[in-house]
């Protein structure tokens, strides 16, 4: 077994898909060749991101000086337990989304070849590099990096409805990446640093309180517009549903738990909420908000993205309140969540469009009798609403139990009542689904569904990634003692900022 | 000199939010630019305006005087963000135009076809 330098693994997942990107530009005119580009690079991505997850078991983190610069001076490259799951999950649903995208059914040929696959590539790409960044300037790089394809990818094929949904995307974002250089322009400005671990050292300083403060608040608005919190979350309802399935599969999966890694990074190692008790307060309400809101639009929707988008928002809300109530335990309990609701979250649009494709519509008043033509794809959907939900032995189960039992531990009654009220009406958003397009008969003088063995020959590679999305997530639900534990290591580290400082610092 | 900068700063942090809250598609794209430019002064003015001599090395490697010494890290900051800020612009300019094309209005309020329930 040859060995490979720690360094160069936890850049690998991103210069992979940095050169794919690139080679996909090469051979623009040419979609097979993309194709054989892309899932071949996933799979390298991936096997790299699984064995540096092993490396983190026994070392904790793996830290780096982009060229050999001193620390404050250089790019700091930072991975710990948190970010290595992180990009472990996003080169898994790199894999997935690739092979669901090969169908021509969720993604007409058309759109691959006017550069599906390198907005993909450089989005992932984007992605993997707001994981592993250790410089707050550098972290702004890579979500533009991330949003600039992202915009391409929400617009593709310029559909009337895809560019209105665009417009509000694409302002949003830019203003909630402006208030991010705002935020690091005051923080360079008292501190002189932008390296994450030389800033968190500076902080701690309580004379620079009254100006870092308006940093710290800058930062919470602008992962929140990210990550949609709260006040902040109308862009995506606007916005997801637009583009093609297999898009909005990837992009609703991995960017909004961008946003929700970087608030979390933030506010354990720059603010500690602990130092920052009306930031506490304010976060704790609003992801409660988050949750309910959410979980009420998924309820009033119609359209299954729709309800699949809302039901996003009020998970983000689950997660961020784990963060507000700040102890080792939530902070576990948000981590194993994110890293659940990112795999059951994807599959369930995957879901979604295997849906539409066989009913040919999104809209609920307008499907119905799934269950007695698609019997294969009503065990996927109900199986994926089942962990959704959070009903045992799935994996949102161990989540939210992990959630609500740190909550409980930290007396946090009155929200934790709150979640559980959303985890219901979640169960409720789920079943008007089940009920009205999988077990209402099927109208006998309307357009008949294909029988499943037709369909599926038709689009074998949406089922097989939606079948591989979920064997994972039994995989997590069957035998989740070991990443409950690695969960439970990874937010004890978050917890102790002050091993990140040292680490980079006193290299 | 600070003082100009931050009140031209402020002016156009206020300029750029209006445009950017307004319903014209026109207005919407000197927000942005606006907006964008705002922050970037933004940074420079918050990084300190310190010395005015641009950081060089003389030809014979001896070390020039520090104290008037421009801090070149906010610059090369703005750098970055301006190039980037320009990729964003001309998308957003792109977009606005096949919105235009394919909505035939430029009314940012009747846009609301994505949030019928």
């Amino acid at each position: 077994m040859f060995s490979i330098d720690p360094a160069n693994l936890m850049v690998a997942p991103l210069l992979i898909f940095m050169i794919s990107g690139m080679l996909c530009l090469l051979f623009y005119k040419r979609v097979d060749i993309q194709r054989a580009i892309v899932i071949s690079s996933s799979l390298i991505a991936l096997i790299a991101a699984v064995k540096l997850l092993d490396l983190l078991t026994r070392d904790g983190f793996v830290t780096t000086q982009v060229g050999g610069w001193e620390v404050p001076f250089g790019i700091t490259l930072f991975v710990d337990r948190f970010a290595g799951l992180m990009i472990a999950m996003t080169a898994l649903l790199a894999v997935a989304a690739s092979i669901f995208s090969f169908s021509d059914r969720v993604l007409s040929a058309r759109k691959k070849r006017i550069g599906f696959y390198p907005a993909l590539m450089f989005m992932l790409g984007g992605i993997s590099g707001a994981f592993i960044t250790g410089d707050l300037f550098n972290l702004y790089v890579w979500f533009e990096v991330m949003l600039i394809s992202s915009f391409v990818l929400i617009t593709l094929g310029s559909k009337r409805d895809q560019l209105q949904g665009g417009i509000k995307y694409v302002v949003i974002n830019f203003v909630a990446s402006s208030f991010l250089l705002l935020a690091i322009a005051i923080l360079y400005g008292t501190t002189g640093n932008t390296n994450l671990a030389a800033l968190a050292a500076s902080l701690a300083d309580p004379a620079l309180q009254p100006i870092t403060r308006l940093a710290a608040i800058l930062l919470l608005v602008s992962f929140g517009i990210k990550a949609a919190l709260f006040p902040f979350y109308f862009w995506l309802p606007a916005s997801y549903h637009t583009p093609p399935i297999a898009i909005t599969a990837i992009v609703a999966g991995l960017l909004t738990k961008v946003g929700v890694y970087t608030m979390i990074r933030t506010f354990t190692l720059l603010f500690p909420l602990q130092q920052h008790y009306q930031l506490q307060k304010f976060l704790l309400g609003a992801s409660c908000f988050t949750a309910l809101v959410g979980v009420l639009g998924a309820i009033a929707h119609r359209d299954i993205r729709k309800v699949l988008a809302y039901s996003l928002i009020s998970k983000i809300g689950f997660i961020l309140w784990g963060l507000s109530v700040y102890t080792s335990a939530a902070i576990a309990g948000a981590i194993f969540y994110t890293l659940h609701h990112m795999l059951v979250n994807t599959n369930l649009f995957f879901a979604a469009g295997i849906i539409g494709k066989a009913a040919g519509s999104y809209r609920i008043s307008e499907i119905s009798g799934l269950y007695d033509r698609l019997p294969l794809l009503s065990f996927v959907f109900i199986m994926l609403a089942l962990t959704l939900v959070g009903i045992p032995p799935f994996s949102g189960f161990w989540g939210k139990f992990m959630l609500i039992d740190a909550g409980l531990l930290a007396h946090e009654y009155g929200s934790v009542a709150i979640i559980l009220i959303t985890t219901l009406l979640t169960l409720y958003s789920m079943m008007i689904i089940w009920s009205k397009c999988f077990l209402k008969k099927q109208d006998v003088k309307g357009q008949q569904l294909l029988p499943e063995g037709v369909f599926i020959k038709q689009c074998y590679h949406m089922y097989i990634a939606s079948a591989f999305l979920l064997i994972v997530t039994f995989w997590i639900s069957f035998n989740p003692s070991w990443l409950i534990e690695y969960t439970q290591r990874a937010a004890e580290q978050l917890l102790l900022p002050s091993n990140y400082v040292d680490a980079v610092i006193q290299r | 000199m600070i003082i100009g900068i931050s009140v031209l700063t402020g002016f156009l942090f206020a300029a750029g939010l209006y445009l950017l809250l307004h319903k014209s598609f026109m207005k919407l794209i000197a927000g942005v630019i606006m907006f964008g430019n705002a922050c970037n002064l933004f940074l420079l003015i918050a990084g300190g305006l310190v010395g005015s001599q641009p950081v060089f090395v003389s030809g014979n490697d001896e070390a020039l005087p520090i104290d008037n010494m421009a801090d070149p890290v906010p610059q090369a900051f703005i750098l970055t963000a301006i190039v980037i800020s320009l990729g964003v612009q001309a998308f957003v300019i792109v977009l606005l135009k096949r919105v235009y094309q394919t909505s035939n209005t430029n009314d940012l309020d009747t846009l609301t076809n994505t949030d019928d329930v």
